[in-house]
């Protein structure tokens, strides 16, 4: 039975890693197989059943799916599919990371400038305004005290004041993996084979988008960040489409823009970058 | 064929409107206003009760008792703990953790697999500051342990010894002192401190025994008697 248990482990990390192994960006041609060999196993001596991997898990470790599409105004009839790792692409939709992450990102550059003088710093002089006894009045030393109009305020913001703080590097890297899920899960995101077009007007190739109903606002990611000439001198008359290189990649700018595309290069380098940051063991101090 | 959570809650924020700034809520119960101390709630004396010694911030010793003889001074001490602080922990791990790790390309079996490359894996957390002295291995997985391995340990029973020897593979069992061990742990950090390299100590007097024993595989035990007892 002890046997049993520990071969069991093994055999399904061994499947478990082919599954991974297959979601990997891969040559397109290639048919993704779920198919567990049943003749290894039953040579080690163990029933098929008694390893096979359930059926959550399967649908846990099968890569996710989209058409590589174009910017260009014509559509060639074959479509490839480009095939996404389910880690990175359908990663449980946690909103609470997304909020933290946007949180961070608008808060971590804020300088608060608010200053109150406090009672020693208000410019009014240290004079005892009437004599301590015999007035009818109350008792005072000065006019800077708090209960002054025109005094100091007793508990007010001091100084210049820095909102920076870091947040932690896997809720940033699950941050990021959540908003590219919800994209896909939502129809915001697009895969193309690259960014050339073949339009030189911006209002024409808002046409192209809109025709296809590709969100007010886009986001295109490329790999480099020398972009090809036509779409850099479109997008910069259309402020609602933006060009971003890879390493520039935020949750704030992807939920921002409606609609999120990524070339074929973007994918396979977001893929590799987060697995290995999300598999590494020689974290440093992040 | 039933989907996993993950699948189910996709398939719903498929159908929710989209994500976007106004969409967005971090969780429950995390993001609370402090609660100011005004007036009967938390106001006037603000917690600190009315004139005497506690209003004046001026307290007894915990335990003090007010003057009659404290409760942890009326019985006398028992020896619960005596030697607590000399004693020594070995972290286990399992032959069937350390296949495990063989197998998924985290240890490397054609080298030597000692304290050092056990901790670079980064799944161990062996800290020489809470008298944790290296690794043991466990017997669990024996029975389906195959890989050959040179393995260094701080403690093996005999069952793991037997199995480590049985694939054609040595084990030896060595004695690290807390300044090397922590050498040892993390390399890279000890160098960058640019402290010379501790003299590795010789066991404590409890623990001669052991590492001299050529049954245990000891690091000070007689090369010639450990072959004879790989040999039974």
């Amino acid at each position: 039975m002890a046997r049993n248990i520990f071969e069991k482990s093994r055999t399904i990390l061994q499947k478990a890693s082919q599954l991974i192994e297959n979601t990997m960006i891969r040559p397109l041609n290639r048919k993704v197989s779920t198919q567990i060999d049943n003749q290894q196993a039953s040579s080690v001596g163990i029933h098929p059943a008694a390893f096979e991997l359930a059926s959550w898990q399967k649908s846990v470790l099968s890569p996710r799916e989209a058409w590589i599409e174009s910017l260009k105004a014509e559509n060639s009839e074959e479509k490839r599919i480009q095939l996404l790792n389910p880690t990175v692409f359908a990663h449980y939709p946690r909103i609470d990371l997304l909020f933290k992450n946007v949180r961070w990102q608008k808060l971590y550059k804020h300088v608060s400038y608010a200053n109150a003088p406090v009672r020693h710093e208000i410019s009014r002089s240290l004079k005892k305004p009437w004599p301590q006894k015999g007035m009818g009045k109350a008792r005072h030393g000065d006019r800077r005290s708090p209960i002054w109009i025109g005094g100091a305020k007793a508990h007010g913001p001091r100084g210049p004041k820095t909102y920076y703080h870091e947040l932690s590097f896997m809720v940033r890297l699950k941050g990021l993996s959540t908003a590219l899920s919800m994209k896909l899960a939502q129809d915001d995101l697009h895969i193309v084979e690259n960014l050339d077009i073949d339009v030189d007007d911006p209002k024409a190739f808002e046409e192209v988008l809109d025709s296809r109903l590709w969100g007010p606002s886009v986001l295109f990611v490329d790999d480099t960040d020398f972009m090809p000439e036509r779409i850099s001198l479109v997008t910069d008359k259309i402020p609602h489409y933006n060009l971003m290189p890879v390493y520039g990649l935020n949750v704030y700018s992807m939920l921002k823009h409606t609609t999120l595309v990524l070339t074929v290069d973007a994918v396979k380098r977001i893929e590799e970058r987060m697995l290995y940051h999300l598999n590494r063991t020689n974290m440093p101090n992040v | 064929m039933t989907s996993s959570g993950v699948d189910k809650a996709l398939s719903l924020v498929r159908n929710l409107p989209r994500i976007s700034f106004n969409n967005l809520r971090d969780s429950v119960g995390k993001r609370k206003p402090r609660e100011r101390c005004r007036g009967r709630y938390g106001g006037k004396t603000h917690g600190c009760g009315q004139k005497g010694s506690e209003q004046r911030q001026a307290y007894m010793r915990l335990g003090h008792g007010g003057g009659q003889n404290p409760f942890y001074m009326r019985f006398s001490k028992e020896p619960y703990y005596k030697g607590w602080h000399l004693q020594r922990e070995y972290l286990p791990i399992s032959l069937h953790r350390i296949q495990m790790l063989i197998d998924t390309g985290r240890l490397n079996p054609e080298e030597p697999i000692d304290v050092t490359q056990i901790c670079n894996t980064k799944l161990f957390k062996l800290d020489p500051r809470k008298k944790q002295y290296g690794f043991q291995i466990t017997d669990e997985g024996a029975d389906c342990f195959d890989a050959k391995i040179n393995l260094e340990v701080q403690y093996a029973p005999e069952h793991v010894i037997a199995a480590v020897e049985k694939n054609g593979g040595i084990i030896t069992t060595a004695f690290y002192d807390a300044m090397s061990l922590q050498a040892a742990v993390d390399p890279e950090a000890f160098f960058n401190r640019g402290v010379p390299i501790p003299k590795r100590m010789l066991p404590p007097h409890d623990a001669l025994v052991q590492y001299s024993d050529p049954k245990q595989r000891g690091y000070l035990a007689d090369p010639d008697k450990i072959a004879e007892e790989r040999f039974i």
